[in-house]
């Protein structure tokens, strides 16, 4: 699924961030959003964006980011 | 060539003596940087909680027993040597232009490592002495995360010096720097890709264990292919230093920036405690300011006129050209400038306060979608906001945008952000036409302002910049900080000398030509120079000619008009010029009442509402054209000075003619 329909608090692998341009996708895994990165949703922001958690990184994306990010659910380790 | 230090607000440096060794800061934007550049040079640069403070070149002397003196130069904020913006350009140019610098010191935060290392690993890959200077470690303490210095300098292969920049503990930094300079470089990056023997002077040929090695081979990759396939080798080196360096002892956890975000940002709540938190600036802007400005303009229009005219009467100079000069010229001008102290610099407080508790970053978060109608990133709002202090560093901090024509848009709108030197104005006159309501009337031309940006954007995409590229949200935003007395202080003052620096200097200078063209006889008069009444002056006439344009504005009276021909050249001669034109002595505020009532035919609110709208749109002054034409070129700059004065002309006519036809 893409970051804009996850769900919020829960945290999400990234399996690939493709945005429109290869300058965005560039800066966004300057700024933490790459393959294999865990992340989460910490709120939705007016306009449709939302607030990303990267670790202790806090990132503002816009919708069109979200929608450019597919992600998959963390599976929780157990043991 | 790069830009310097130069708007209204920030003050340079001393400069450091010529050949003296220049040394580069780099860092990622809000990583501490500009405030580790003030506390090692003692300049004046702008710094503030939010992605994107310095936005030109500062260069300052950075003296220390370690070294003597060296040229620190302060480039703009970067998340890496690929450029996206001009002012990452710069700074990649700088870097890769080769004898440049000297050495470069590379500021690393370590509440964001992962995204400070990748600035610093390509900065590694330039072939100069490189020294890291690791910031805010007090704030990733508090995560709970702690960075080993030692194990970032091992996998760097430079010396790593652990400092807070608020606190000023800088001689370590110093002297790491001094043996980076002096000494061998430790870790020479000689950046052959295929010759891993080139990377320290006693490896082994087929070394591969050292730092060197491996980032000769990043770079290798970079420099080989821009392709961002090839960049992730970097970014896997930075991921796996950040999990070597890093020890963490809590659990990623919500913070309470979190918990504030949740409201702050959210859809429908965080419009409203953006416009709340507006609103609250002025209204206690003006509420706070009115009664030290009562005082202040009293003793400037009583005691001191008076002991001037009776130092002028005791030395035999009564009545003459030199009293008119001091009393009406002087007294009366740089008097008015100075009653707005109080107001400037709650002003700068409060905005100081905003910037660095990290509020503006989510401003920019909240109006992304107003930003978005117009066709530009929500990145663009930081420049706007810089524009609501002063327009010239706002134009320059356009900047920071990718896009050239969000570049020219957003230029060409900054103009229309309410600058502080109009804000006296609304003062003065919401106080003199709507005494109760002075604070909402302020805070509404600041709404107005914003409607103007909306609404000239509209209208230059709808006509001259049809498209448009699409740069969607990214920012980075930092943890809420409890603003120090100390920071507050110190933005504060340098913002208000700025202000007072820049305003003196073009206030003695209008009022003197002001002065000058006011003992000139008008055309077609019998007076001689200097026994002139105001009103029958050369000025007085240059301002009547033109008034005729502005009759159905309801304020087609020479005063005003005179204050805002004035305006033109800068806003904060506004007052000063007004305050000129009439008696010394006489109070400006009932003076001018008077003759808007006689202008407006009778509705001198809606005239007063027309002026305020005029001033906030027409061009704010020669310096923000200086500032536009260095951006966007002359023929952009005349066709947005054409664009202001006919918005302008309209909105105040619109104003007056719906205002008068209701009240």
């Amino acid at each position: 699924m893409t970051l804009d329909g996850a769900p919020t608090g829960l945290p999400m692998i990234v399996l690939s961030a493709h945005a429109a341009s290869i300058s965005v996708t560039r800066r966004l895994a300057e700024m933490g959003i790459r393959t294999g990165v865990v992340l989460r949703i910490l709120s939705r922001t007016s306009g449709g964006g939302a607030i990303l958690a990267i670790a202790d990184d806090r990132l503002a994306v816009s919708r069109s980011i979200l929608a450019s990010i597919q992600v998959t659910e963390e599976v929780p380790a157990h043991g | 060539m790069a830009e310097t230090v130069a708007n209204c607000h920030e003050t340079p440096g001393e400069p450091a003596s010529p050949g003296a060794r220049t040394v580069a800061l780099v860092g990622s934007p809000n990583s501490g940087k500009s405030t580790l550049f003030n506390a090692l040079t003692g300049a004046g640069r702008a710094v503030g909680n939010y992605p994107g403070t310095s936005v030109e070149v500062g260069t300052g002397r950075w003296a220390d027993p370690a070294f003597g003196e060296l040229s620190l130069t302060d480039l703009p904020g970067a998340y890496s040597l690929d450029p996206m913006s001009p002012d990452e350009a710069l700074t990649a140019d700088l870097l890769h232009g080769g004898g440049q610098v000297d050495a470069v010191v590379v500021v690393c935060d370590a509440a964001h490592l992962g995204r400070s290392l990748v600035l610093a690993t390509h900065v590694r890959a330039v072939p100069v002495p490189v020294v890291v200077a690791l910031t805010m470690t007090d704030v990733a303490a508090r995560r709970g995360v702690e960075v080993e210095d030692s194990v970032l300098a091992e996998r760097l292969g430079v010396d790593v010096v652990r400092l807070d920049p608020r606190r000023r503990n800088v001689h370590e930094l110093a002297r790491a720097v001094s043996d980076a300079l002096t000494q061998p470089t430790a870790h020479p990056l000689v950046l052959r890709p295929g010759e891993p023997d080139g990377c320290m002077p006693d490896c082994p040929a087929n070394c591969t264990a050292c730092p060197a090695t491996e980032l000769t081979d990043l770079a290798a990759s970079l420099a080989a292919d821009d392709d961002l396939a090839e960049a992730e080798a970097v970014f896997a080196w930075v991921s796996e230093t950040t999990e070597l360096a890093t020890t963490r002892t809590l659990d990623d956890h919500r913070t309470w920036t979190d918990r504030i975000d949740r409201w702050v940002t959210a859809p429908a709540l965080g419009p409203l405690v953006f416009l709340g938190v507006m609103w609250a600036v002025f209204a206690l802007t003006t509420t706070v300011a009115a009664p030290l400005q009562d005082v202040l303009d009293s003793f400037f229009s009583g005691p001191v006129t008076t002991a001037a005219i009776t130092v002028f009467d005791a030395v035999g100079l009564g009545g003459s050209l030199v009293e008119g000069f001091v009393v009406n010229g002087l007294i009366a001008g740089v008097g008015m400038l100075l009653t707005f102290i109080p107001l400037m610099a709650i002003m700068f407080v409060l905005l100081a306060f905003l910037e660095d508790s990290g509020y503006m970053a989510r401003a920019a978060v909240v109006t992304d979608r107003l930003m978005a109608r117009l066709g530009l990133p929500g990145r663009a709002f930081l420049p706007l906001v810089v524009g609501f202090g002063c327009n010239v560093p706002a134009i320059s901090a356009v900047r920071v945008l990718p896009d050239a024509r969000h570049r020219l848009l957003t230029a060409l709108l900054v103009p229309f952000t309410s600058c502080s030197a109009r804000l006296t104005v609304y003062v003065m006159v919401a106080a003199t036409f709507f005494p109760a309501n002075a604070g909402t009337v302020v805070f509404a031309m600041y709404l107005t302002s914003i409607l103007l940006v909306v609404l000239g954007g509209l209208l230059l995409r709808s006509t001259l910049i049809r498209t448009m590229g699409n740069d969607p949200l990214v920012l980075d935003l930092p943890p809420y900080q409890r603003p120090s007395v100390r920071m507050l202080g110190a933005a504060t003052w340098m913002r208000l000398r700025g202000f007072l620096q820049t305003a003196s200097g073009i206030i003695v200078a209008t009022v003197a030509v002001v002065w000058v063209l006011g003992i000139i006889p008008a055309p077609g008069t019998s007076n001689t120079v200097g026994e002139v009444p105001i009103a029958e002056s050369l000025y007085a006439w240059i301002a009547d000619q033109a008034s005729v344009l502005f009759i159905p504005t309801g304020f087609a009276e020479w005063h005003a008009i005179g204050a805002l021909i004035v305006g033109f050249v800068a806003k904060e001669a506004v007052i000063s010029s007004w305050a000129q034109t009439y008696p010394a002595g006489a109070d400006l505020q009932s003076s001018v009442y008077a003759d808007f009532v006689v202008s407006s035919g009778g509705h001198p609110q809606a005239a007063a509402a027309a002026f305020m709208v005029f001033l906030l749109a027409y061009t704010p002054c020669v310096a923000t054209l200086a500032a536009q034409k260095r951006q966007i070129g002359a023929r952009w700059t005349a066709t947005g000075v054409v664009m202001q004065l006919a918005m302008a002309w309209l909105l105040a006519v619109a104003v007056f003619q719906i205002g008068s036809a209701i009240t």
